[in-house]
Protein backbone atom coordinates (compact mmCIF):
# COMPACT_ATOMS: atom_id res chain seq x y z
CA UNK A 1 0.00 0.00 0.00
CA UNK A 2 1.19 3.53 -0.67
CA UNK A 3 2.54 5.90 2.16
CA UNK A 4 -0.42 7.66 3.45
CA UNK A 5 1.48 11.18 3.20
CA UNK A 6 2.98 10.42 -0.14
CA UNK A 7 -1.11 9.97 -1.14
CA UNK A 8 -2.11 12.79 0.13
CA UNK A 9 1.24 15.55 -1.05
CA UNK A 10 4.02 14.23 -3.46
CA UNK A 11 6.49 17.04 -4.86
CA UNK A 12 6.87 15.67 -7.66
CA UNK A 13 2.99 15.49 -8.86
CA UNK A 14 2.96 18.89 -7.49
CA UNK A 15 6.17 20.09 -9.71
CA UNK A 16 4.36 17.70 -12.80
CA UNK A 17 0.88 20.29 -11.75
CA UNK A 18 3.24 23.48 -12.21
CA UNK A 19 4.77 22.51 -15.09
CA UNK A 20 2.22 21.92 -16.76
CA UNK A 21 0.10 25.31 -15.73
CA UNK A 22 3.18 27.03 -16.62
CA UNK A 23 3.18 25.36 -20.05
CA UNK A 24 -0.61 26.19 -20.79
CA UNK A 25 -0.70 29.80 -19.42
CA UNK A 26 2.85 31.10 -20.32
CA UNK A 27 2.14 32.52 -23.63
CA UNK A 28 -0.62 34.20 -22.83
CA UNK A 29 0.67 35.91 -19.81
CA UNK A 30 4.06 36.72 -21.98
CA UNK A 31 1.31 38.30 -24.61
CA UNK A 32 -0.53 39.93 -21.81
CA UNK A 33 2.98 41.24 -20.31
CA UNK A 34 4.13 42.39 -23.77
CA UNK A 35 0.73 44.28 -24.65
CA UNK A 36 0.81 45.70 -20.88
CA UNK A 37 4.71 46.70 -21.11
CA UNK A 38 4.15 48.50 -24.63
CA UNK A 39 1.53 50.58 -23.00
CA UNK A 40 3.60 51.43 -19.79
CA UNK A 41 6.78 52.62 -21.97
CA UNK A 42 3.90 54.82 -23.97
CA UNK A 43 2.38 56.49 -20.72
CA UNK A 44 5.69 57.39 -18.70
CA UNK A 45 6.83 58.74 -22.22
CA UNK A 46 3.64 60.89 -22.88
CA UNK A 47 3.69 61.74 -18.97
CA UNK A 48 7.19 62.75 -19.01
CA UNK A 49 5.83 66.17 -21.26
CA UNK A 50 4.48 67.18 -17.41
CA UNK A 51 5.30 65.27 -14.78
CA UNK A 52 8.67 64.56 -15.09
CA UNK A 53 10.29 63.42 -11.85
CA UNK A 54 6.93 62.07 -9.83
CA UNK A 55 6.68 59.00 -9.03
CA UNK A 56 4.81 57.03 -11.89
CA UNK A 57 5.14 53.84 -11.80
CA UNK A 58 4.37 52.83 -8.59
CA UNK A 59 0.56 53.33 -9.52
CA UNK A 60 0.89 51.51 -12.34
CA UNK A 61 2.35 48.71 -10.50
CA UNK A 62 -0.52 48.61 -8.05
CA UNK A 63 -3.38 48.55 -10.89
CA UNK A 64 -1.02 46.22 -12.15
CA UNK A 65 -1.07 43.36 -9.38
CA UNK A 66 -4.49 43.90 -7.98
CA UNK A 67 -6.55 44.30 -11.35
CA UNK A 68 -4.39 41.85 -13.27
CA UNK A 69 -3.90 39.67 -10.31
CA UNK A 70 -7.74 38.97 -9.29
CA UNK A 71 -8.44 38.61 -13.12
CA UNK A 72 -5.88 36.26 -13.32
CA UNK A 73 -7.04 34.78 -10.36
CA UNK A 74 -10.16 34.04 -11.23
CA UNK A 75 -9.84 32.26 -14.40
CA UNK A 76 -7.37 29.08 -12.58
CA UNK A 77 -9.95 26.91 -12.85
CA UNK A 78 -11.52 27.73 -15.75
CA UNK A 79 -10.55 24.55 -17.46
CA UNK A 80 -12.58 22.72 -14.22
CA UNK A 81 -15.25 23.95 -15.90
CA UNK A 82 -15.37 23.64 -19.42
CA UNK A 83 -16.73 20.30 -20.63
CA UNK A 84 -13.80 18.83 -22.20
CA UNK A 85 -11.02 20.08 -20.37
CA UNK A 86 -12.86 19.53 -16.74
CA UNK A 87 -13.50 15.61 -16.52
CA UNK A 88 -9.38 15.67 -18.24
CA UNK A 89 -8.34 18.22 -15.33
CA UNK A 90 -10.42 16.07 -12.53
CA UNK A 91 -9.22 12.93 -13.33
CA UNK A 92 -5.59 14.13 -13.70
CA UNK A 93 -3.57 12.09 -11.44
CA UNK A 94 -2.69 14.46 -9.06
CA UNK A 95 -5.01 15.38 -5.22
CA UNK A 96 -6.89 17.87 -4.30
CA UNK A 97 -4.34 19.80 -2.40
CA UNK A 98 -1.98 19.60 -4.91
CA UNK A 99 -4.23 20.36 -7.50
CA UNK A 100 -4.97 23.34 -5.54
CA UNK A 101 -1.66 24.49 -4.29
CA UNK A 102 -0.42 24.56 -8.12
CA UNK A 103 -3.37 26.69 -8.79
CA UNK A 104 -2.25 28.91 -5.65
CA UNK A 105 1.44 29.33 -6.00
CA UNK A 106 1.01 30.71 -9.65
CA UNK A 107 -1.39 33.21 -8.87
CA UNK A 108 -0.60 34.57 -5.74
CA UNK A 109 3.49 34.01 -5.45
CA UNK A 110 4.10 33.75 -8.84
CA UNK A 111 2.06 36.40 -10.16
CA UNK A 112 3.26 39.15 -7.67
CA UNK A 113 6.94 37.87 -8.23
CA UNK A 114 6.30 37.84 -11.94
CA UNK A 115 4.84 41.48 -11.99
CA UNK A 116 7.70 43.14 -9.52
CA UNK A 117 9.89 41.78 -11.85
CA UNK A 118 8.02 42.76 -15.28
CA UNK A 119 7.59 46.20 -13.87
CA UNK A 120 11.08 46.14 -12.65
CA UNK A 121 12.40 45.77 -15.97
CA UNK A 122 9.70 47.62 -18.08
CA UNK A 123 10.05 50.67 -16.12
CA UNK A 124 13.86 50.39 -16.43
CA UNK A 125 13.88 50.14 -20.31
CA UNK A 126 10.99 53.05 -20.27
CA UNK A 127 13.28 55.28 -17.86
CA UNK A 128 16.47 54.61 -20.17
CA UNK A 129 14.01 56.05 -22.69
CA UNK A 130 12.93 59.19 -21.08
CA UNK A 131 16.45 59.79 -20.47
CA UNK A 132 17.74 59.44 -23.43
CA UNK A 133 15.05 61.13 -24.73
CA UNK A 134 14.39 64.26 -22.38
CA UNK A 135 17.74 63.91 -20.52
CA UNK A 136 15.36 63.50 -16.95
CA UNK A 137 12.95 60.67 -16.00
CA UNK A 138 10.23 59.74 -13.29
CA UNK A 139 11.76 58.31 -10.28
CA UNK A 140 13.29 54.64 -10.82
CA UNK A 141 10.53 51.71 -9.82
CA UNK A 142 11.64 50.05 -6.66
CA UNK A 143 10.67 46.28 -5.71
CA UNK A 144 12.02 45.85 -2.47
CA UNK A 145 10.61 49.05 -1.33
CA UNK A 146 8.23 48.54 1.90
CA UNK A 147 5.00 50.08 -0.03
CA UNK A 148 5.87 47.58 -2.90
CA UNK A 149 6.30 44.94 -0.65
CA UNK A 150 2.97 45.88 1.34
CA UNK A 151 1.17 46.20 -1.52
CA UNK A 152 2.33 42.50 -2.73
CA UNK A 153 1.30 41.47 0.37
CA UNK A 154 -1.81 42.66 0.54
CA UNK A 155 -2.28 41.06 -2.70
CA UNK A 156 -1.76 37.57 -1.38
CA UNK A 157 -4.02 37.96 0.70
CA UNK A 158 -7.24 39.27 -1.16
CA UNK A 159 -6.26 36.99 -4.37
CA UNK A 160 -7.34 34.17 -2.18
CA UNK A 161 -10.69 35.62 -2.63
CA UNK A 162 -11.00 35.26 -6.00
CA UNK A 163 -9.04 32.09 -6.28
CA UNK A 164 -12.35 30.39 -3.75
CA UNK A 165 -14.58 32.50 -6.87
CA UNK A 166 -12.36 30.25 -9.43
CA UNK A 167 -13.26 27.20 -8.00
CA UNK A 168 -17.01 28.31 -6.96
CA UNK A 169 -18.05 29.90 -9.87
CA UNK A 170 -18.51 28.32 -13.55
CA UNK A 171 -18.81 31.29 -15.74
CA UNK A 172 -18.42 35.38 -15.38
CA UNK A 173 -16.42 34.34 -12.46
CA UNK A 174 -14.91 38.01 -12.09
CA UNK A 175 -17.76 40.15 -11.58
CA UNK A 176 -19.71 37.16 -9.43
CA UNK A 177 -16.85 37.56 -7.28
CA UNK A 178 -16.79 41.43 -6.72
CA UNK A 179 -21.05 40.73 -6.73
CA UNK A 180 -20.79 38.58 -3.90
CA UNK A 181 -17.66 40.28 -2.32
CA UNK A 182 -20.11 43.71 -2.66
CA UNK A 183 -23.18 41.65 -0.81
CA UNK A 184 -20.62 39.97 2.03
CA UNK A 185 -18.94 44.38 2.83
CA UNK A 186 -22.69 45.39 2.93
CA UNK A 187 -23.70 42.70 5.57
CA UNK A 188 -20.71 43.32 7.56
CA UNK A 189 -21.24 46.76 7.32
CA UNK A 190 -24.88 46.05 9.15
CA UNK A 191 -23.37 43.86 11.39
CA UNK A 192 -20.83 46.58 12.06
CA UNK A 193 -23.33 48.93 12.76
CA UNK A 194 -25.17 47.31 15.03
CA UNK A 195 -22.20 46.11 16.74
CA UNK A 196 -21.16 50.21 17.11
CA UNK A 197 -24.72 50.89 18.47
CA UNK A 198 -24.85 48.29 21.29
CA UNK A 199 -21.17 48.88 22.19
CA UNK A 200 -21.21 52.34 22.69
CA UNK A 201 -24.55 53.27 23.26
CA UNK A 202 -23.37 56.05 25.36
CA UNK A 203 -22.81 58.01 22.38
CA UNK A 204 -26.60 57.40 21.37
CA UNK A 205 -29.66 58.82 22.34
CA UNK A 206 -32.15 56.68 20.48
CA UNK A 207 -31.54 55.88 17.23
CA UNK A 208 -29.00 58.93 16.21
CA UNK A 209 -25.88 60.07 17.16
CA UNK A 210 -25.39 62.82 20.53
CA UNK A 211 -24.90 65.93 19.01
CA UNK A 212 -21.51 66.33 20.83
CA UNK A 213 -20.44 62.99 18.90
CA UNK A 214 -21.46 64.17 15.63
CA UNK A 215 -19.13 67.90 16.04
CA UNK A 216 -16.32 65.36 17.35
CA UNK A 217 -16.78 63.63 13.88
CA UNK A 218 -16.94 66.60 11.95
CA UNK A 219 -13.68 68.20 13.54
CA UNK A 220 -11.85 65.44 14.18
CA UNK A 221 -10.71 63.55 16.85
CA UNK A 222 -7.53 65.49 17.94
CA UNK A 223 -8.58 69.13 19.23
CA UNK A 224 -11.82 67.91 20.67
CA UNK A 225 -12.63 67.32 23.97
CA UNK A 226 -15.34 65.58 25.06
CA UNK A 227 -16.68 63.70 28.04
CA UNK A 228 -13.63 61.80 29.25
CA UNK A 229 -15.75 58.39 29.46
CA UNK A 230 -16.78 58.27 25.96
CA UNK A 231 -13.75 59.56 24.48
CA UNK A 232 -12.01 56.74 26.43
CA UNK A 233 -14.85 53.77 25.30
CA UNK A 234 -14.77 55.50 21.55
CA UNK A 235 -10.80 54.92 21.88
CA UNK A 236 -10.61 51.56 23.34
CA UNK A 237 -13.57 50.26 21.12
CA UNK A 238 -11.63 51.41 18.36
CA UNK A 239 -8.36 49.61 19.54
CA UNK A 240 -9.57 46.39 20.01
CA UNK A 241 -11.94 46.74 16.60
CA UNK A 242 -8.29 47.32 14.36
CA UNK A 243 -6.62 44.67 15.99
CA UNK A 244 -9.19 42.35 15.62
CA UNK A 245 -9.84 43.16 11.64
CA UNK A 246 -6.07 42.98 11.30
CA UNK A 247 -5.50 39.72 12.63
CA UNK A 248 -8.73 38.66 10.66
CA UNK A 249 -6.87 40.61 7.59
CA UNK A 250 -3.38 38.91 7.72
CA UNK A 251 -4.35 36.25 9.69
CA UNK A 252 -7.55 34.25 8.62
CA UNK A 253 -8.79 35.65 5.94
CA UNK A 254 -6.63 33.85 3.19
CA UNK A 255 -6.28 30.58 5.36
CA UNK A 256 -10.20 30.52 5.61
CA UNK A 257 -10.53 30.96 1.72
CA UNK A 258 -7.96 28.11 0.72
CA UNK A 259 -9.79 25.92 3.20
CA UNK A 260 -13.04 26.21 1.40
CA UNK A 261 -11.28 26.52 -1.93
CA UNK A 262 -9.98 22.81 -1.06
CA UNK A 263 -13.25 21.30 -0.16
CA UNK A 264 -15.02 23.32 -2.89
CA UNK A 265 -12.81 21.45 -5.37
CA UNK A 266 -12.76 18.33 -3.52
CA UNK A 267 -16.25 18.07 -4.21
CA UNK A 268 -16.95 19.41 -7.82
CA UNK A 269 -18.50 16.71 -9.64
CA UNK A 270 -18.81 17.80 -13.70
CA UNK B 1 -11.33 -5.27 -10.29
CA UNK B 2 -14.50 -2.05 -10.41
CA UNK B 3 -17.03 -3.27 -7.48
CA UNK B 4 -19.97 -0.93 -7.44
CA UNK B 5 -22.76 -2.39 -4.93
CA UNK B 6 -26.45 -1.21 -4.25
CA UNK B 7 -25.63 2.49 -6.12
CA UNK B 8 -28.15 4.86 -6.31
CA UNK B 9 -27.54 8.13 -8.18
CA UNK B 10 -29.85 10.53 -9.92
CA UNK B 11 -30.01 14.01 -11.09
CA UNK B 12 -31.97 16.89 -9.65
CA UNK B 13 -35.23 15.72 -11.82
CA UNK B 14 -34.23 12.26 -12.70
CA UNK B 15 -33.14 9.09 -10.74
CA UNK B 16 -31.08 6.93 -12.82
CA UNK B 17 -29.58 4.38 -11.04
CA UNK B 18 -31.51 2.48 -7.77
CA UNK B 19 -29.66 -0.18 -6.64
CA UNK B 20 -27.42 -1.34 -8.94
CA UNK B 21 -24.86 -3.97 -9.02
CA UNK B 22 -21.75 -4.31 -11.45
CA UNK B 23 -18.70 -5.98 -10.95
CA UNK B 24 -15.69 -6.03 -13.80
CA UNK B 25 -12.79 -8.07 -13.55
CA UNK B 26 -9.54 -7.34 -15.47
CA UNK B 27 -8.45 -9.44 -18.24
CA UNK B 28 -11.78 -8.60 -20.00
CA UNK B 29 -12.66 -5.72 -22.74
CA UNK B 30 -16.86 -5.17 -21.59
CA UNK B 31 -19.07 -3.62 -23.66
CA UNK B 32 -21.54 -1.12 -21.99
CA UNK B 33 -24.60 -1.07 -24.05
CA UNK B 34 -27.94 1.02 -23.29
CA UNK B 35 -30.71 3.48 -24.57
CA UNK B 36 -30.31 7.08 -25.16
CA UNK B 37 -29.95 8.18 -21.59
CA UNK B 38 -29.61 4.85 -19.47
CA UNK B 39 -26.60 6.29 -17.42
CA UNK B 40 -24.03 4.92 -19.78
CA UNK B 41 -21.80 8.29 -19.41
CA UNK B 42 -22.98 8.89 -15.93
CA UNK B 43 -22.04 5.41 -15.38
CA UNK B 44 -18.37 6.14 -16.17
CA UNK B 45 -18.16 9.07 -14.58
CA UNK B 46 -19.03 7.26 -11.32
CA UNK B 47 -16.29 4.79 -11.80
CA UNK B 48 -13.74 7.93 -12.88
CA UNK B 49 -14.91 9.80 -9.83
CA UNK B 50 -15.98 12.78 -12.08
CA UNK B 51 -19.34 12.11 -9.72
CA UNK B 52 -20.02 11.02 -6.58
CA UNK B 53 -22.21 7.78 -4.98
CA UNK B 54 -25.71 9.27 -3.83
CA UNK B 55 -25.61 5.79 -1.74
CA UNK B 56 -24.30 2.19 -2.08
CA UNK B 57 -20.38 2.30 -2.87
CA UNK B 58 -18.26 2.24 -5.55
CA UNK B 59 -14.72 0.69 -5.45
CA UNK B 60 -12.52 0.90 -8.09
CA UNK B 61 -8.84 -1.36 -7.48
CA UNK B 62 -9.65 -1.01 -4.06
CA UNK B 63 -9.93 2.35 -4.22
CA UNK B 64 -13.10 4.64 -3.96
CA UNK B 65 -13.41 6.75 -6.83
CA UNK B 66 -15.36 10.18 -5.12
CA UNK B 67 -11.91 10.65 -3.14
CA UNK B 68 -10.14 11.12 -6.37
CA UNK B 69 -7.01 9.50 -4.91
CA UNK B 70 -3.86 10.46 -6.79
CA UNK B 71 -3.08 6.14 -6.98
CA UNK B 72 -6.30 5.35 -8.48
CA UNK B 73 -6.22 8.20 -11.31
CA UNK B 74 -2.60 7.00 -12.40
CA UNK B 75 -4.46 3.75 -12.92
CA UNK B 76 -7.30 4.91 -14.51
CA UNK B 77 -7.61 6.64 -18.26
CA UNK B 78 -10.81 8.17 -19.40
CA UNK B 79 -11.14 9.27 -23.03
CA UNK B 80 -14.84 10.94 -22.82
CA UNK B 81 -16.68 12.02 -25.90
CA UNK B 82 -15.68 15.74 -25.39
CA UNK B 83 -12.29 16.10 -25.68
CA UNK B 84 -9.43 18.09 -23.84
CA UNK B 85 -6.71 19.21 -26.98
CA UNK B 86 -4.54 22.09 -25.78
CA UNK B 87 -2.79 24.04 -28.52
CA UNK B 88 0.58 21.59 -28.31
CA UNK B 89 2.61 19.52 -30.37
CA UNK B 90 2.16 15.84 -29.65
CA UNK B 91 5.88 15.54 -28.45
CA UNK B 92 4.95 18.49 -25.94
CA UNK B 93 2.00 16.95 -24.98
CA UNK B 94 3.65 13.57 -24.24
CA UNK B 95 6.26 15.20 -22.36
CA UNK B 96 3.33 16.90 -19.76
CA UNK B 97 1.23 14.40 -19.39
CA UNK B 98 3.26 10.81 -19.42
CA UNK B 99 5.18 11.40 -16.33
CA UNK B 100 2.12 11.75 -14.56
CA UNK B 101 1.34 8.04 -15.25
CA UNK B 102 3.96 5.62 -13.90
CA UNK B 103 3.79 2.98 -16.68
CA UNK B 104 3.68 5.06 -19.34
CA UNK B 105 5.04 3.02 -22.85
CA UNK B 106 6.95 5.54 -24.94
CA UNK B 107 7.48 3.02 -27.44
CA UNK B 108 3.94 2.05 -27.93
CA UNK B 109 2.62 4.96 -27.96
CA UNK B 110 5.27 5.85 -31.44
CA UNK B 111 3.72 2.25 -32.59
CA UNK B 112 0.27 3.65 -31.98
CA UNK B 113 1.25 7.37 -33.43
CA UNK B 114 2.42 4.95 -36.80
CA UNK B 115 -0.80 2.34 -36.94
CA UNK B 116 -3.19 5.85 -36.77
CA UNK B 117 -1.19 7.80 -39.31
CA UNK B 118 -1.06 10.77 -37.15
CA UNK B 119 1.64 13.44 -37.84
CA UNK B 120 3.95 13.95 -35.55
CA UNK B 121 5.01 18.00 -35.93
CA UNK B 122 1.57 18.99 -36.37
CA UNK B 123 -0.20 20.88 -33.51
CA UNK B 124 -2.97 19.11 -31.60
CA UNK B 125 -5.24 22.00 -32.10
CA UNK B 126 -4.80 22.00 -35.83
CA UNK B 127 -5.84 18.07 -36.36
CA UNK B 128 -9.54 17.04 -37.40
CA UNK B 129 -11.72 15.51 -34.80
CA UNK B 130 -10.98 12.16 -35.20
CA UNK B 131 -7.58 12.95 -35.49
CA UNK B 132 -7.68 14.47 -31.71
CA UNK B 133 -9.58 10.82 -30.73
CA UNK B 134 -7.03 8.77 -32.28
CA UNK B 135 -4.37 11.28 -30.69
CA UNK B 136 -6.28 10.70 -27.02
CA UNK B 137 -7.39 7.02 -27.79
CA UNK B 138 -3.39 6.43 -28.88
CA UNK B 139 -2.43 8.24 -25.37
CA UNK B 140 -4.78 6.33 -23.30
CA UNK B 141 -3.92 2.81 -24.82
CA UNK B 142 -0.26 3.66 -23.98
CA UNK B 143 -0.96 4.89 -20.39
CA UNK B 144 -0.30 1.63 -18.79
CA UNK B 145 -3.45 2.30 -16.77
CA UNK B 146 -5.54 -0.51 -15.24
CA UNK B 147 -8.35 0.68 -15.80
CA UNK B 148 -9.61 2.22 -19.67
CA UNK B 149 -13.30 4.21 -19.71
CA UNK B 150 -13.86 4.78 -23.16
CA UNK B 151 -17.11 6.86 -24.44
CA UNK B 152 -17.96 6.02 -27.67
CA UNK B 153 -14.42 5.58 -28.95
CA UNK B 154 -15.20 5.42 -32.43
CA UNK B 155 -17.33 8.23 -32.84
CA UNK B 156 -15.82 10.65 -35.60
CA UNK B 157 -13.59 7.76 -36.69
CA UNK B 158 -13.32 6.91 -40.47
CA UNK B 159 -13.86 3.39 -41.49
CA UNK B 160 -10.48 2.55 -41.20
CA UNK B 161 -9.52 4.17 -38.28
CA UNK B 162 -12.19 2.18 -36.93
CA UNK B 163 -10.49 -0.78 -37.94
CA UNK B 164 -7.44 0.02 -37.21
CA UNK B 165 -8.80 1.09 -33.23
CA UNK B 166 -10.15 -2.63 -33.27
CA UNK B 167 -6.83 -3.77 -33.70
CA UNK B 168 -4.94 -1.40 -31.15
CA UNK B 169 -7.27 -2.24 -28.46
CA UNK B 170 -7.00 -5.36 -28.63
CA UNK B 171 -3.16 -5.66 -28.63
CA UNK B 172 -3.72 -3.32 -25.40
CA UNK B 173 -5.74 -5.42 -23.98
CA UNK B 174 -3.95 -7.40 -21.12
CA UNK B 175 -4.64 -9.96 -17.89
CA UNK B 176 -4.30 -7.32 -15.49
CA UNK B 177 -6.56 -4.65 -17.76
CA UNK B 178 -10.48 -3.74 -17.46
CA UNK B 179 -11.16 -1.54 -20.63
CA UNK B 180 -15.04 -0.75 -20.42
CA UNK B 181 -16.19 0.55 -23.54
CA UNK B 182 -19.80 2.34 -23.75
CA UNK B 183 -20.87 2.61 -27.18
CA UNK B 184 -24.06 3.47 -29.69
CA UNK B 185 -21.65 1.95 -32.87
CA UNK B 186 -22.44 -1.74 -32.39
CA UNK B 187 -21.04 -2.66 -35.48
CA UNK B 188 -17.76 -1.09 -34.93
CA UNK B 189 -17.13 -3.14 -31.83
CA UNK B 190 -17.78 -6.50 -32.92
CA UNK B 191 -16.06 -9.54 -32.32
CA UNK B 192 -14.16 -6.97 -29.78
CA UNK B 193 -16.27 -6.56 -27.04
CA UNK B 194 -16.83 -9.68 -24.80
CA UNK B 195 -18.72 -9.78 -21.71
CA UNK B 196 -21.42 -7.75 -22.80
CA UNK B 197 -23.19 -5.65 -20.33
CA UNK B 198 -26.69 -4.05 -21.02
CA UNK B 199 -28.00 -0.81 -19.28
CA UNK B 200 -31.81 0.10 -18.97
CA UNK B 201 -33.81 2.02 -16.59
CA UNK B 202 -31.06 2.31 -14.03
CA UNK B 203 -30.43 -1.39 -14.03
CA UNK B 204 -28.20 -3.90 -15.42
CA UNK B 205 -30.48 -6.12 -17.32
CA UNK B 206 -27.62 -8.22 -18.87
CA UNK B 207 -23.82 -8.71 -18.30
CA UNK B 208 -22.77 -12.42 -19.77
CA UNK B 209 -19.89 -13.66 -21.83
CA UNK B 210 -20.49 -13.59 -25.83
CA UNK B 211 -19.70 -17.03 -25.53
CA UNK B 212 -23.05 -17.88 -22.96
CA UNK B 213 -24.88 -15.70 -25.71
CA UNK B 214 -24.27 -18.23 -28.53
CA UNK B 215 -24.83 -21.74 -26.07
CA UNK B 216 -28.18 -19.93 -24.81
CA UNK B 217 -29.56 -18.18 -27.41
CA UNK B 218 -29.79 -18.73 -31.28
CA UNK B 219 -30.66 -16.48 -34.12
CA UNK B 220 -32.01 -17.99 -37.26
CA UNK B 221 -32.86 -16.05 -40.98
CA UNK B 222 -36.03 -17.72 -42.31
CA UNK B 223 -37.74 -16.71 -45.38
CA UNK B 224 -41.14 -16.01 -44.06
CA UNK B 225 -42.72 -13.49 -40.83
CA UNK B 226 -42.17 -15.57 -37.97
CA UNK B 227 -45.29 -16.68 -36.22
CA UNK B 228 -45.55 -18.92 -33.13
CA UNK B 229 -44.53 -19.04 -29.48
CA UNK B 230 -40.78 -19.23 -27.97
CA UNK B 231 -39.63 -15.92 -30.63
CA UNK B 232 -37.43 -13.19 -28.36
CA UNK B 233 -36.78 -10.93 -30.94
CA UNK B 234 -37.71 -11.06 -34.86
CA UNK B 235 -36.52 -8.65 -37.39
CA UNK B 236 -37.27 -7.75 -41.20
CA UNK B 237 -34.23 -7.99 -43.07
CA UNK B 238 -32.62 -8.71 -46.48
CA UNK B 239 -33.77 -11.86 -47.83
CA UNK B 240 -36.42 -12.74 -44.79
CA UNK B 241 -36.42 -12.41 -41.34
CA UNK B 242 -33.67 -12.65 -38.32
CA UNK B 243 -35.28 -14.33 -35.64
CA UNK B 244 -33.60 -15.09 -31.84
CA UNK B 245 -34.85 -17.84 -29.89
CA UNK B 246 -33.96 -19.67 -27.16
CA UNK B 247 -30.87 -22.02 -27.88
CA UNK B 248 -32.57 -25.60 -27.47
CA UNK B 249 -29.95 -27.84 -29.20
CA UNK B 250 -25.82 -28.06 -29.41
CA UNK B 251 -25.68 -25.73 -32.09
CA UNK B 252 -23.85 -22.66 -31.76
CA UNK B 253 -25.15 -19.62 -33.92
CA UNK B 254 -24.02 -16.27 -34.29
CA UNK B 255 -25.85 -13.42 -32.91
CA UNK B 256 -24.73 -9.73 -34.12
CA UNK B 257 -24.57 -7.26 -31.30
CA UNK B 258 -27.24 -5.06 -33.05
CA UNK B 259 -29.96 -7.86 -32.59
CA UNK B 260 -28.44 -9.12 -29.52
CA UNK B 261 -29.22 -5.39 -27.59
CA UNK B 262 -32.58 -5.87 -28.70
CA UNK B 263 -33.41 -9.21 -27.73
CA UNK B 264 -32.47 -8.22 -24.39
CA UNK B 265 -34.48 -4.53 -24.35
CA UNK B 266 -37.21 -6.23 -25.60
CA UNK B 267 -37.43 -8.83 -23.74
CA UNK B 268 -35.45 -8.27 -20.39
CA UNK B 269 -37.54 -10.85 -17.73
CA UNK B 270 -37.40 -13.82 -20.65
CA UNK B 271 -34.22 -12.97 -21.49
CA UNK B 272 -33.07 -12.96 -17.48
CA UNK B 273 -34.82 -16.09 -17.36
CA UNK B 274 -32.61 -18.05 -20.34
CA UNK B 275 -29.94 -17.33 -18.46
CA UNK B 276 -30.91 -17.99 -15.25
CA UNK B 277 -27.91 -19.96 -13.83
CA UNK B 278 -25.14 -18.90 -15.95
CA UNK B 279 -21.93 -18.37 -14.40
CA UNK B 280 -21.54 -14.99 -14.39
CA UNK B 281 -24.86 -14.20 -13.62
CA UNK B 282 -25.15 -15.85 -10.13
CA UNK B 283 -21.41 -14.94 -9.55
CA UNK B 284 -23.20 -10.89 -10.17
CA UNK B 285 -26.00 -11.93 -7.87
CA UNK B 286 -24.14 -13.74 -5.18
Amino acid sequence: MHNAVEGVFNPQRLFLLLRRDFAHGYRAVLTAMAAVGGVLIVLSFLSMLGRAGQDFYTPFYVGLLFLGGFLFSSGAFKEMHQQGSGPFYLTLPGTTLEKLLSKLLVTSVGYAAAILVFMTGASAVSELLNRAVFAAGHTWFNPFSPANLKSAAAYLVLQSLFLLGSVWFRKVVFLKILLAENIVVIGLAILAAIIFRITFAGLFSGSHLRPEVIQMFSRGFGNVVVNGRVAEAFNRGSQVLLTILRVLFWGAFAPFCWVAAYFRLRETEV
Amino acid sequence: MIEIKDLSFGYTRKELFSRLDLKLEPGNIYGLLGKNGAGKTTLLKLIAGLRYAQSGSVRVLGYDPGARPAHMLDEVFSVSEELFIPQLLPRTYVSLYAPFYPRFDHGEFALYMTEFELEKDKKLSALSHGQKKKFVLAFGLASGCKVLLLDEPTNGLDIPSKGQFRKLLTRAASEDRIILVSTHQVRDMENLIDPLIVLDQGRIIFQQPMSEVTRRLSAHLQASEPAGEGILYADRTLGGWVVVRKNTGDEETRLDLETLFNTVTGNPERVAEIFRGAASMEARNA
